[in-house]
């Protein structure tokens, strides 16, 4: 009977020590790394939402910024380019000579604004304009120049009618503090943001 | 009437009973064994597969980038050239149509020679100064004038209306700001 339990002790003591590995090397070191695998897969997905919603709204802004590329011809012609005085000087002789007025323009500072003017600035720059003509004649004028590009701002005006000597005509003459609008900002709009819908 | 006999001794029942306790004992161990042995490999299966998803995940997360310093520098300019551009909107009045307002409601016989604008943050004046043939077409006229939507009110001197007969007259138009906005 002696050797009958003796056989069965060491075949048990073999067992538990063969469980015990089992769960002390392989299990139980296994199961650990799969926690902390999980853990690993879960900062991973929340990594990769945090992306997907940086994507989304990167989409959005992309897609606000091509609306905006779309204005921007628009808008920029609001402003003129100290490169462009004569063409802006041009274009206000030219509306008063459409109008049937004579025009004396006083740039004022223009020059010594537009030395200091730094890139994305819109400078306002103050400008005398002085129209001669008749009173219609000079209103429509100035209709015609506050919705000229560039923007012109008129800030104060005086219009003076006087008798033309020896006629029986009137002459008026209009006196306009305006503001203009220059500005050097470039913008890259050859290449153009593209909106891509999910639509 | 059935007899039972125990013929058996004490100490060869009590070696019997602990053999069945050992042989279930080592069935129960034989069990956890095999069944740790299945878990074992399932385990090692379910690491090596999670193992190489989060390699996975790990190179798609990476693999993502955004350029988003061409973004930046666009919303940058834009978002100045856009402040600018209210800024400047914002600061323009329009005056041609206040004029010809002004204009179309001076009758005839009323000559204005000076219109001149005063503005300012508040309150924006303009200075009507003419002359009037009588002091009946004065009234008319400032009547006319005051029913322009956008005067708020009007500062007639007295000296409008000492004479009966033409005179020479300064007229202060007020107009608050706000209601050429609307």
């Amino acid at each position: 009977m002696i050797p009958q339990r003796k056989k069965i002790l060491i075949e048990l003591t073999l067992l538990t020590l063969g469980v015990g590995f089992f769960g002390g090397v392989v299990v139980f070191p296994v199961v650990n790394d799969i926690s902390k695998m999980t853990a690993g897969i879960q900062a991973q997905r929340r990594e990769l939402e945090t992306l997907y919603e940086k994507g989304q709204f990167l989409r959005i802004l992309r897609c606000h910024i091509a609306m905006v590329e779309k204005e921007l011809p628009r808008i920029s012609a609001l402003f003129a380019h100290p490169d462009h005085q004569l063409e802006f000087i041009t274009s206000l002789e030219t509306i008063a000579k459409n109008n049937g007025t004579s025009i004396e323009l006083s740039l004022g500072e223009l020059d010594k604004i537009i030395a200091t003017i730094s890139p994305q600035d819109i400078v306002p720059v103050t400008i005398t304009i002085t129209l001669h003509g008749d009173r219609d004649q000079i209103i429509r004028t100035i209709s015609v120049l506050e919705t000229s590009r560039p923007l012109i701002a008129i800030r104060d005006f005086s219009l003076r009618t006087q008798d033309i000597k020896d006629e029986q005509q009137t002459s008026t003459t209009a006196t306009l503090k305006a503001t203009s609008f220059w500005t050097t900002t470039t913008y890259d709009s050859k290449t153009k943001t593209e909106c891509i819908s999910t639509h | 009437m059935m007899l039972t006999l125990n013929l058996i001794p004490q100490q060869f029942k009590r070696e019997l009973s602990l053999h069945a306790t050992y042989i279930l004992l080592k069935k129960i161990f034989i069990l956890l064994f095999v069944v740790l042995c299945v878990s074992s490999v399932s385990l090692v299966s379910a690491r090596m597969y999670l193992k190489q998803k989060l390699n996975e995940l790990t190179i798609q997360t990476q693999a993502i980038s955004f350029k988003t310093k061409d973004i930046k520098e666009k919303v940058t300019t834009l978002n100045a050239l856009l402040k600018g551009t209210r800024n400047a909107l914002e600061s323009t009045q329009s005056w041609a149509d206040i004029l010809t307002a002004i204009e179309s409601h001076i009758p005839m016989p009323i000559t204005v020679n000076e219109i001149t604008l005063e503005p300012d943050k508040t309150i924006h004046r303009i200075k009507l100064i003419g002359t009037s043939l009588s002091r009946d077409e004065y009234l008319e006229f400032e009547r006319n004038i005051k029913t322009l939507p956008f005067v708020t009110s009007i500062t007639s001197p007295v000296q409008n209306i000492l004479s009966m007969s033409e005179n020479a007259f300064t007229l202060t138009l007020i107009i608050q700001p706000s209601t050429l906005t609307q």
